[in-house]
């Protein structure tokens, strides 16, 4: 093998699923140099995660997708400022929380969810567990609107902990607080929810589900 | 609420992996533990159910982000270093070092501010101007919002700018006023009181935000005193619009009281709001901001 040969196997890129084995670290690094296929595999890693989390910000499906696709286009923009030095996820949450806040500073009812209703409008069915698929949606109705009522910086926090699995200091370092703060938020707000939905929340039996 | 309660309203909410050795030792009561778990429950179930909701999925592509991408943006010239790139096409930048002395220069900046080089001569002049008549010519006007400081610091930062008309002349930058879209503009700090870390991002009628400076990096070290926007080599920093529609943005300084990445406070500190310094992020100890309106092409 000649040195020729031996400089151009060094330069093969990754293709296909073995860059589904590299960290989100290690693709946005490719991603700015210039490498295709690494932004691919980070948007289809990323973008259900980020757009549940804007929906869960109060976004209806149609703003929450155009703001996941703005976030991803703001990371793709800054890609030829990327450097490694925190985790991409916490990176990428910061960029869409960012997002999701403009919007929502920019809509009249702050809370599609709780203002609207429309999202959480049940469609008839004949199901046999009808009856307890309506309460539980009805429960989880109560624990949305009970949230939406919360300040906003501790729902994101609890968006962030309890509906996106990230860590406390992952959470203080998207929304620019102390892992103290981010636990207390936590705490605080579960224990304010815990007092406001006690009694409210209905039994197994959906006879007793609130109308 | 006891510290016993607070104690166990963390063990209650937070994963055990997030909790240190302190908090899961903590001395609580067992009666009282066993209530509050019960009632936690329900919440509990409620919580996964809402976490396993099924929203819905975006439809859209990689593909697509970077089609919209790379769908036409005029570009202004674009150098740190004296030479005057072309515009057009973009290079994507290469090494993995580059920006961190500021601004960065080519590739796909997303600012629609970028640097670009005058010539030292130029420079010195804005400079000449501000020491001449920056300061009092805003103060007299009254256009300039004062400086907002953290209640625990004390310390003040004052941002001022000069504009470069596109006949070359140099002006002192004016607080709400509106400028030509060809015109350049350099900044310059005043930092009174300690010692600090400064930065600067400029945020628009969106209220979306970008680092002007650093790129990437630490912030800027200040002495009290003023202080141009210069990169590492001493090289003013000098900004032109790059968006023939920019429209009305604000610059804000950003004085931080330890040497942090400033894109981690700047999210806290626009959330709370540039007026609300009861709740800016702790490193945050004043900012300062100033209007322009880029007139367009």
């Amino acid at each position: 093998m000649t040195d020729s040969d031996s400089r151009a196997r060094s330069h093969l890129r990754l293709v296909g699923s073995a860059l589904t084995r590299l960290t989100d670290e290690e693709l946005m690094e490719r991603h700015r140099d210039g490498e295709a296929g690494c932004f691919d595999v980070l948007v289809e890693r990323y973008k259900g995660r980020i757009f549940a989390f804007l929906r869960r910000m109060g976004f209806n499906h149609a703003r929450a997708e155009e703001l996941t696709a703005d976030t991803f286009l703001k990371v793709h923009r800054a890609a030829p400022r990327y450097q490694p030095s925190a985790k991409f996820s916490t990176y990428l949450y910061t960029v869409a929380r960012r997002a999701g806040l403009n919007a929502r500073d920019r809509m009249s009812t702050r809370y599609e969810f709780a203002a609207g209703g429309t999202e959480l409008e049940v469609e008839p069915t004949r199901a046999p567990d009808a009856e307890r698929q309506l309460a539980a949606r009805r429960s989880v109705e109560l624990l949305r609107r009970e949230l939406a009522r919360l300040p906003a910086e501790h729902q994101d926090a609890f968006n962030l902990y309890y509906a996106q699995g990230l860590s406390c200091a992952e959470v203080a370092e998207i929304l620019g607080i102390t892992a103290a703060e981010a636990k207390g938020r936590l705490a605080y707000s579960r224990k304010l929810l815990r007092q406001r939905l006690a009694g409210l929340v209905p039994e197994a039996d959906p006879s007793e589900t609130p109308r | 609420m006891t510290a016993s309660h607070d104690a166990l309203d963390l063990l209650l909410a937070l994963r055990p992996e997030d909790l240190d050795a302190d908090e899961l030792a903590a001395p609580i009561d067992a009666e009282h533990r066993a209530r509050e778990e019960e009632a936690d429950l329900a919440l509990a179930g409620l919580i996964d159910a809402w976490r396993a909701e099924d929203l819905g999925a975006p439809s859209f592509s990689a593909a697509d982000i970077l089609a919209r991408a790379n769908e036409p943006v005029p570009l202004s010239p674009v150098s740190i270093d004296g030479s005057l790139a072309h515009s057009g096409e973009q290079e994507r930048p290469t090494s993995p070092d580059m920006g961190h002395a500021g601004p960065t220069t080519g590739g796909s900046v997303p600012s629609w501010l970028v640097p670009v080089a005058l010539a030292a001569s130029i420079a010195a002049a804005a400079f000449g101007v501000w020491r001449m008549s920056a300061p009092t010519l805003l103060e007299e006007e009254g256009m300039r919002p004062k400086s907002l400081v953290s209640d625990v610091d004390a310390s003040r930062v004052d941002l001022q700018f000069a504009v470069e008309r596109a006949d070359g002349t140099m002006i002192p930058g004016r607080n709400g006023a509106a400028y030509g879209p060809d015109a350049s503009v350099a900044f310059r700090f005043d930092v009174q009181g300690e010692a600090g870390w400064v930065a600067l991002l400029e945020v628009d009628s969106d209220g979306e935000w970008q680092m002007l400076y650093p790129m990437d990096g630490a912030p800027l070290e200040v002495e009290p005193g003023a202080h141009a926007l210069a990169s590492e080599s001493g090289a003013p920093l000098v900004y032109r619009p790059d968006d023939p529609e920019a429209g009305t943005l604000e610059y804000v300084a950003v004085l931080l009281t330890e040497p942090v990445d400033p894109a981690r406070v700047v999210p806290g500190l626009l959330s709370a709001g540039l007026h609300r310094a009861d709740l800016w992020p702790r490193p945050v100890a004043a900012v300062d901001a100033v209007t322009v309106t880029w007139e367009q092409r």
